[in-house]
């Protein structure tokens, strides 16, 4: 790799030993990719939650802080385990919290902003069109590649705080403007787009769709044309949180939205090629998608989420709406998740008490994704959930069962204790 | 004598691992609620890997899927309850799982040139990976 003198400085630990520690990693990613040289980084975003990363994530961040470590870089930090807010409502297991806080402490001495949420590009650490970013989280670089033209992978864990603390990052992968062209072409039946979304629907329709393209991208870009002529934020967060769940990559190329896809042809760097592998979207692929998304048929549900990724103040607002004057059922737990940032602005709009009169919980910081769910929630409960992400992240041996639907679907399975799936039918 | 053949890829953790071989065609993530950091135990929904352990084995699978958070959760497997693979071969390397393998030091390698690293090898081989020289040998099982 080609380095300049300023990085062989870094690496030789002429800016300490943070930053050379950071530098030796960044030079082996780089070179693990190939690539030719570093660039600088403007933003970062970094793992928080202790039941992911574990006591060798303590570790890490631990030894970050004892090397001296800092980020000066705008910044934010994922969801935690943890609802310290709201701790009497959950069971965290022994050792959870005193790990957690290590983590949460190390975070803040390295100079990361303490938004401990996965939506932080909407409201905190907002990057700008061809900024370079390291990031962890799908929607998240799914939503700054496809909607804002900002560039970055969908990092890992341990290169994006090393390269907040570089301040530089191998130009691989997105960073690269060569390779954010299309490699597939999703179209997207009119029909669909007519019934598609809509109050107490956009969340769970957005998602299966983006599942559907993301199963059909899976490690390619795929160009996706036929959407509407203006999608909302939440509406395009839905979208791309197919960016880990379904597909490897982590930018759509959404014509006549995404910045760099004003054309078709832009969006394949210039000209759309012969026999590109072309998929059409119809309202079966989405009701076939909302089918696979069902683990079970059981209508009596124990458990409802709502918010993964997390809600925005418009979502926690057409929430409040659905569930009205109606109070969660008895032996029904419905959690609802989002950012601090918002949970404040929703409480003081009155939201906040509105949605715990109803028997429900608005958390911060933490979602289910970063609980241990086998021991809090246990293999035997059924969820109900408008979440596509949530459900395929958490499914398999000793964890609950699944079931998919809209926000109108699961605020009634909440309140009625049963799920009745209205969409698609 | 059982069959010994040589295969050559593209370097990515760099590092000599050897052990018996675990393979798959499909995304995996080493995510904690995916693979558990303490057992090292597969438990993902449909996964054709679902209850097998990784832990000690040369790890096949065709690229990095599932949240970023991988890259710790591999690192905490790997020092903290040795339920980290010897090696790992993928179709093409995810910034998650270079990330994790370069950091938690587990030799990994990706693009074998002689074809999908699934036709070559097999559950139960022996497998060692040499990514300081991007070789690997595969014993087959007799």
């Amino acid at each position: 790799m080609n380095l300049t003198d300023a990085d062989k400085r870094k690496l030789d630990g002429g800016e300490g030993p943070a930053v050379q520690h950071a530098m030796e990693h960044l030079l082996k990613m780089g070179e693990a990719f190939d690539a030719e040289e570093m660039v600088d980084l403007h933003t970062v975003h970094v793992f928080s939650d202790y039941r992911t990363v574990g006591d060798g994530g303590v570790n890490f961040y631990e030894n970050l802080v004892d090397l001296g470590g800092h980020i000066s870089l705008p910044s934010s930090c994922e969801p935690m385990s943890m609802d310290r807010n709201h701790n009497d409502q959950f069971d965290w297991p022994e050792g959870y919290e005193e790990g957690q806080q290590k983590i949460v402490d190390a975070l803040a001495t390295l100079g990361v902003q303490p938004t401990f949420s996965c939506t932080h590009y909407l409201n905190a650490n907002v990057p700008k069109f061809q900024s370079n970013m390291a990031w962890v989280e799908g929607n998240a670089t799914g939503f700054a590649n496809t909607v804002i033209g900002a560039r970055g992978n969908r990092e890992d864990a341990v290169t994006s705080p090393l390269a907040g603390i570089a301040r530089r990052i191998p130009k691989y992968g997105m960073l690269d403007p060569k390779n954010r062209t299309g490699d597939c072409l999703v179209e997207i039946d009119p029909n669909l787009i007519e019934r598609i979304g809509g109050d107490g629907r956009r969340t769970a329709d957005y998602e299966a769709l983006g599942a559907v393209i993301g199963d059909f991208a899976y490690d390619r870009i795929p160009v996706v044309t036929g959407l509407p002529d203006y999608m909302q934020n939440e509406e395009l967060k839905a979208l791309v949180t197919a960016c880990s769940p379904a597909m490897t990559t982590t930018l759509m190329l959404l014509v006549g939205i995404s910045p760099e896809a004003r054309t078709l042809e832009e969006a394949f760097g210039g000209k759309v090629p012969k026999d590109v592998d072309t998929i059409q979207v119809t309202e079966d692929d989405l009701r076939e998608m909302y089918g696979q998304l069902e683990q079970t048929t059981k209508e009596d549900v124990d458990i409802v989420i709502s918010g993964c990724p997390f809600k925005t103040l418009q979502e926690v607002q057409e929430l409040t709406e659905q569930l009205g004057e109606q109070k969660v059922a008895d032996g029904v737990k419905f959690y609802i998740f989002t950012d601090r940032i918002t949970f404040n602005m929703a409480k003081d709009m009155g939201l906040v008490e509105r949605i715990e009169a109803a028997g429900a919980l608005l958390t911060t910081d933490t979602c289910s994704w970063c609980m241990p769910v086998e021991t809090m929630f246990g293999p035997d409960k059924v969820i109900a959930s408008d979440s596509m992400k949530m459900r395929r992240l958490l499914a398999g041996d000793g964890k609950p069962t699944w079931r998919y639907g809209t926000l109108t679907d699961v605020v009634d399975a909440a309140v009625t204790g049963k799920f009745k799936p209205s969409r698609w039918n | 004598m059982s069959e010994t053949i040589t295969l050559h890829g593209h370097p990515v953790s760099r590092g000599v691992g050897e052990g018996e071989a675990l393979v798959c065609d499909k995304p995996l993530s080493f995510i904690a609620v995916g693979i558990s950091n303490e057992e090292g135990i597969v438990r993902i929904d449909k996964h054709p890997l679902n209850g097998q352990s990784i832990a000690g084995k040369v790890l096949i699978y065709d690229t990095d899927i599932f949240s970023t958070g991988g890259a710790l959760s591999m690192y905490t497997k790997k020092t903290i309850y040795k339920t980290a693979p010897a090696a790992v071969i993928w179709r093409k390397a995810h910034n998650i799982g270079a990330g994790g393998t370069i950091y938690a030091g587990v030799p990994s390698m990706d693009q074998i040139e002689e074809g999908l690293p699934w036709d070559l090898i097999s559950t139960g081989d022996w497998v060692k990976v040499d990514s300081e020289q991007g070789i690997v040998e595969v014993t087959k099982k007799s």
